[in-house]
């Protein structure tokens, strides 16, 4: 992380980099990107759960920034703008794979070693507890694809992210109330899925 | 005063933290003393333990660069595509004419011309008339300089009067211009980015060090922006050439800290063996710099040094370890 630091501190402000890419200056329009994609790419993998559609919702929402950029304001924040495209793009994402969808182990190996870390399961748990808590993540998995697409941003926005509701009611172009009814429905929905499995 | 249905509603807020201070207190003196709102919290905070335990593609700082190149790459592509026609001939009047009055001085000699081509042409195959002079008839515009490469045949059956086949068309612009000049810079950087042909991409380096050659020895401070481009095409360019000639060309620079950033991610990052061992090189070269109070270097040498798969990486990272420790 810290080596993504430097090359990107250079310009002062999002608005300097705005302007000089929509002059066609490519390594500016680079740098801006650089500011904001990693939340992107993670936005994109909490949503989807898979490095590939991860990457491929990260690619079409900066073609849309990079086609769109020539006629966007400057009134307006870049950030908000940049997040609404990405949940936007998120909203109409089709998996090109069904791969995907079997199961959340499969995807979470499929990405880099690295991401093994990211595991949620102690070195000392034995091999059952590991079993039960690969069957219930199977279950949860299930239950998440019950979701309207609108819900399931919003759940795993909160419960993956952390995002509060006010500002995903901002991503999302909504209300902060209509916000916690797609959270409301989406915990419903998940209990009902999940009765009797947790707990 | 509020009913039992509506703390209840509340509980969700408040396992996720959206109750204000005084509405979470209320909440919590009501759960204190009614069993049915304890046990509906007790649910909730068992699924969201359940969920947090889900396991979920964690964003990498490899995933991130793949989606990077893979970025860079789409952009090649669909700036190629509007590249066609009128921007075209936009592009290079817009870069050309300020060239051709700068001509004095040490002047450098750059080749970055390039036109991606898909054309269709009607072929009277009947009369067995040649490709090529259809397609010399259809691209004035390259002056007949342009060398063409990767003819695809889309549509190769000639009963229907009628084929279809794309190109790359590589056409060689010589330019006489000051090195100096940030028209020549930006067009160099622009073509370091964003040219679909790798091997564009790679003349665009090799100006690039020419100039720095140039500039340096004038002792003159290079442009920044070029030295981000170099960076960035070291890091994230897809191809393995264009990566190593660009940490080459990043040799000519007065070592720096951003340089160093740009050697280490390489060096943990590159799957290509060979880069890594040019990043390492690059780094062994620079080691005066180094103190041994940088525990961000020492801590990717310790690693290189024991868990790099390539030996002379490995044996280079240890050495390199070493000398900077007793700094
Ligand atoms: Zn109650």
């Amino acid at each position: 992380m810290s080596e993504e630091k430097s090359p990107n501190t250079m310009v002062s402000n999002d608005t300097e980099l705005i302007l000089k890419a929509q002059q066609g200056d490519m390594l500016a329009f680079e740098q801006l990107v650089y500011r904001y994609d990693r939340r992107v790419l993670s936005i994109a993998a909490t949503y989807v759960n898979s490095a590939e559609d991860a990457k491929d919702i990260y690619q079409e929402v900066f073609l849309r920034v990079y086609r769109g950029l020539g006629k966007f304001e400057l009134r307006s924040e870049f950030s908000t703008w940049l997040y609404r495209i990405t949940t936007n793009v998120c909203l109409s994402h089709r998996s090109r794979r069904k791969r995907h969808a079997h199961s959340s182990l499969d995807s979470a190996s499929e990405g880099e070693e690295e991401s093994h870390g990211a595991l949620p399961f102690a070195s000392g748990v034995s091999s059952d507890q590991r079993a039960i808590e690969t069957e219930l993540s199977g279950h949860i998995e299930e239950a998440l694809r019950t979701l309207s697409p609108r819900e399931k941003l919003v759940f795993t926005l909160r419960h993956f992210e952390g995002y509060k509701l006010r500002e995903i009611a901002g991503m999302l172009e909504c209300s902060e109330g209509a916000v916690k009814k797609y959270l409301f429905t989406a915990t419903r929905k998940m209990r009902k899925e999940l009765k009797g499995v947790y707990g | 005063m509020q009913t039992h249905e509506q703390y209840k509603e509340r509980l969700l807020l408040s396992i996720h933290g959206e109750l204000e201070a005084d509405e979470q207190k209320k909440l919590e003196s009501h759960v204190a003393d009614c069993r049915e709102c304890r046990e509906e919290l007790a649910h909730l905070k068992r699924l969201q333990v359940a969920v947090a335990a889900l396991p979920r593609v964690s964003v990498t700082d490899s995933l991130l660069q793949e989606a990077r190149r893979e970025l860079r790459a789409a952009i090649r592509i669909e700036r190629n595509r509007t590249s066609l026609g009128v921007t075209v001939g936009r592009f290079l009047e817009r870069f050309m004419a300020p060239w051709v009055r700068l001509s004095a001085g040490a002047a450098a000699f750059l080749a970055v011309g390039f036109l991606g081509g898909a054309l269709m042409f009607r072929s009277d195959v009947s009369n067995g008339g040649p490709i090529l002079k259809q397609l010399s008839d259809q691209t004035e515009v390259l002056r007949g300089e342009a060398e063409i490469t990767n003819v695809r045949f889309e549509d190769a059956d000639p009963s229907d009067g009628e084929i279809a086949f794309s190109f790359h068309a590589v056409s060689p612009v010589k330019v006489r211009g000051n090195p100096n000049d940030p028209g020549i810079q930006s067009v160099l950087t622009k073509a370091l980015m964003y040219e679909e042909n790798p091997g564009v991409r790679l003349r665009a380096v090799s100006a690039i060090t020419s100039q720095i050659q140039i500039q340096l020895r004038k002792e003159k401070g290079v442009d920044n922006e070029v030295k981000i481009a170099l960076i960035n095409a070291m890091k994230y360019d897809e191809n393995p050439g264009v990566r190593k000639e660009a940490l080459h060309a990043l040799r000519k620079f007065p070592f720096d800290d951003e340089i160093k950033q740009g050697l280490l991610y390489v060096l943990t990052r590159d799957r290509n063996q060979g880069l890594r061992v040019e990043a390492i090189n690059s780094l062994a070269t620079a080691k005066d710099e180094f103190r041994s109070s940088d525990e961000q270097l020492l801590d990717v040498l310790r690693r290189k040094m024991e868990t790099d798969n390539n030996q002379y990486v490995r044996l280079q990272a240890r050495a390199v370890f070493e000398e900077v420790r007793q700094q």
